[in-house]
């Protein structure tokens, strides 16, 4: 028992010692003066086109803080949206020396709470939070108030007009970045009438999350204009895993044959990509045909087979605009003394030709959506001719288009 | 002569030996949580364990801890009851729609609905003979199952009512957890319920031959797990500012997982101890928030707490209680 005892003690101060050694801490506060570093990547802007190796040297004014900054989301390995997100987040971090925590898993609220509550013990400067449940945003706002940590929300806005009036008048709110969620909407339901399916189900997201409530708003209001006939409406808890959407799908194939198109509301952590495989499986091609937000794992197969015929997807930017927000506001060289709410654009992919640019520029392996010149003249600690506006317009511009002829393609 | 004498000294010393084992299996659970807490405290100098910091763990480790007092009773008779999460979300469901009338039936909602699923589990257990792990799972479903259809049926989210917002902080938690704890202690150590329990886990057909009623304790035991799962229920609606379909998922894992840690047998029987279900509510909320203020991801984060909790199960886990089993 003792031996056993002293090996435990020995194996726990072996392991948390390697935690200390491998993992990033907290705690480093030390401000930078000058870094120079070599970065291999694919460039964007001024050498448009050429892959090259480039030495970027990147000078950091002194004035520019080291920060910690947390950042809670659904997932970050969903191998889709949450996992693009913390892959453009550490790439923007080695850029302005921004060390991030990530808390991915947490689908209810308290589990959110327990997070927010334990990055603030931690001492991070800022939170970068993507709720589960709009009700609680006060509650983070005024966590975050009590601590002195600035909070940006990304994916999401405040809808509920009590909590958006405590949330506004709160001092770490520095803003808001979200889609355009029922035009989105909208554009998905004529995709898929215009790949013929006249006989639609749609699985949608349970309410009080303003993004999925404003989606499937949006897909409604078509709908009833189109006069479209709606075999079932299947409602899954948000975070419902690829197997809950096989099994909705399944039953509504087999209880509706007559059903030729699944629009989703939302479809991270697999969801998509089990339905396609489904209406695979089922040998359905060309017969069923499935649009969606959120971003499907294997965008150009899901066209090749003429299941997918649109996507929203490409949203990751949104994050990366919350955070400069954030990041501005960090620096003491804020956007705007109110808080900022902006609407991001979504890319549309639409067919395998867009697929496939999507695949290969939007998976950050090659690429990034934006170089590193660009993301530092998203912040006025570099950049200091920046103003709000000029911060709209780069969010505005956002797009298939945009990110292609930045690449010069 | 000589030969008994040396039986009995054979004897004395593996007494000995017993009772030294017991103690240390006794004395694990807090080492183990004072071992964890210092070196953590050492690796964050000291960010750990400063009482903004402590206050936080307190908070966190509180809904775990009254539910785990009631888990105690039932764990004790060796009954696993994996049903938390479920009625969690069903109870808080019920209470959120009839709150909306008036708030103040908020709480004795969570409370009834808590004891009538813990009763069905009861009743699938001893009337039907099925063991309680399975009869959980099926109430589980059946909450859960029920909670989301009306959930995803409605229109909106139910939103905790503005008149219990106030109860929102963390001497309410740390009150209501502490009451709990004293409850459940007196209950445990200086009741017929809590002996028979544990005399139960430890060998139930010696207490069914020796005419105790059996089915009445281990009712009691059930009802005394709803009431503190319905307070915890009450406990989790305020504290998320409301309900959705994936309230409480989990609950049942994490509470068998802090039970486990704190050095409690699943089988019950004499080594079920409140105290120990408190140690592992405590370790389980400070490894949480010891890893972020460490800077571990969330994808680190489940494997290093495996590694720690296969760790503490190897050392700490009564292995003599399972072989009855075997």
């Amino acid at each position: 028992m003792k031996k056993k005892f002293l090996a435990t003690l020995t194996a726990t101060a072996m392991l948390v010692s390697m935690l200390a050694g491998c993992s990033s801490g907290a705690s480093e506060t030390e401000t930078p003066t000058q870094i120079t570093e070599k970065t291999e990547q694919q460039t964007v802007g001024e050498n448009a086109g050429a892959a090259v190796e480039e030495n970027t040297d990147i000078e950091v004014s002194g004035e520019a803080k080291k920060l910690d900054v947390g950042v809670v989301i659904w997932s970050v390995d969903d191998g889709g949206l949450g996992f693009s997100v913390k892959k453009q987040l550490e790439h923007v971090g080695e850029i302005l020396n921004v060390n991030f925590i990530f808390k991915g898993g947490s689908v209810d609220a308290e589990s959110q709470i327990k997070d927010v509550e334990n990055l603030i013990a931690a001492g991070v400067d800022g939170i970068l939070l993507c709720p589960m449940v709009d009700t609680t945003i006060d509650k983070f706002t005024s966590m975050c108030d009590a601590a002195g940590v600035k909070l940006s929300l990304m994916f999401r806005s405040v809808m509920d007009e009590d909590v958006r009036n405590i949330v506004l008048a709160s001092e770490s709110f520095v803003g808001d970045v979200c889609e355009a969620e029922e035009d989105a909407g909208a554009d998905l339901v004529d995709a898929l009438v215009e790949a013929g399916a006249q006989n639609l189900a749609l699985m949608y997201c349970e309410p009080g999350n303003s993004v999925t409530d404003r989606r499937q708003a949006g897909i409604n209001a078509r709908i009833e204009e189109l006069g479209i006939n709606v075999v079932s409406t299947y409602t899954m808890p948000a975070g419902t895993l690829s197997a809950g959407f096989t099994e909705g799908a399944n039953s509504i194939l087999t209880t509706y044959p007559e059903c030729d198109g699944f629009l989703l509301s939302f479809g991270s952590d697999g969801g998509i990509d089990a339905v396609i495989q489904l209406v695979l499986s089922k040998n359905l091609l060309g017969k069923v045909h499935v649009a969606s937000f959120d971003t499907v794992q294997d965008t150009k197969t899901a066209f090749e087979n003429e299941i997918l015929v649109a996507e929203t997807c490409g949203s990751q930017a949104d994050a990366l605009f919350a955070f400069m927000m954030l990041y501005n506001e960090l620096q003491g060289t804020p956007l705007s003394d109110k808080p900022i709410e902006l609407l991001s654009n979504y890319v549309y992919v639409k067919n395998t030709e867009q697929a496939a640019k999507y695949d290969e520029y939007w998976s950050y392996e090659n690429y990034q959506l934006y170089s590193e010149e660009e993301i530092k003249n998203m912040a006025k600690v570099y950049n200091s001719d920046l103003t709000l506006e000029k911060f709209k317009e780069i969010v505005a511009a956002y797009g298939y288009e945009d990110v292609l002829n930045r690449l010069g393609l | 002569m000589n030969e008994n004498k040396n039986t009995m000294e054979v004897k004395s010393i593996k007494m000995k030996e017993f009772r030294h084992n017991e103690m240390i299996q006794k004395l694990l659970p807090f080492l183990g949580l004072i071992i964890v807490v210092t070196i953590f405290s050492v690796i964050t100098k000291g960010q750990a364990i400063a009482l903004s910091n402590i206050t936080i763990v307190l908070v966190q480790s509180c809904i775990y801890m009254v539910a785990a007092m009631g888990v105690t009773f039932t764990i004790s008779q060796g009954n696993m009851d994996m049903s938390l999460g479920g009625i969690i979300v069903a109870s808080c469901m019920a209470a959120g729609i009839l709150g909306e009338s008036s708030p103040w039936v908020i709480l004795p909602i969570c409370i009834i609905v808590s004891i009538i699923c813990e009763l069905i589990v009861a009743v699938i257990h001893i009337y039907l003979n099925i063991p309680t792990i399975i009869g959980s799972f099926i109430v589980m479903y059946l909450a859960r199952g029920i909670a989301s259809t009306i959930m995803l049926n409605r229109s909106a989210n139910i939103v905790l009512p503005n008149a219990l917002k106030t109860l929102d902080h963390n001497y309410f938690y740390c009150f209501i957890a502490m009451m709990a704890i004293i409850v459940s202690y007196i209950l445990s150590e200086y009741t017929q319920l809590g002996k028979i329990n544990r005399a139960i886990g430890a060998n139930q057909s010696a207490v069914e031959t020796s005419g105790v009623p059996m089915n009445k304790y281990k009712i009691l035991a059930f009802i005394y797990s709803g009431i503190t799962l319905g307070i915890a229920s009450f406990m989790m609606f305020i504290r998320s500012v409301g309900v959705t379909a994936k309230t409480g998922m989990g609950f049942e894992t994490n509470t068998i997982l802090i039970l486990v840690i704190g050095g409690i047998s699943l089988t019950g029987g004499s080594n079920v101890r409140v105290i120990k279900a408190v140690i592992g509510c405590l370790l389980f909320a400070f490894l949480d928030n010891a890893l972020i203020l460490v800077g571990v991801n969330s994808t680190e984060v489940g494997l290093i707490k495996g590694i720690i909790f296969l760790a503490a199960v190897a050392v700490g886990f009564d292995r003599k209680s399972m072989t009855h089993i075997v």
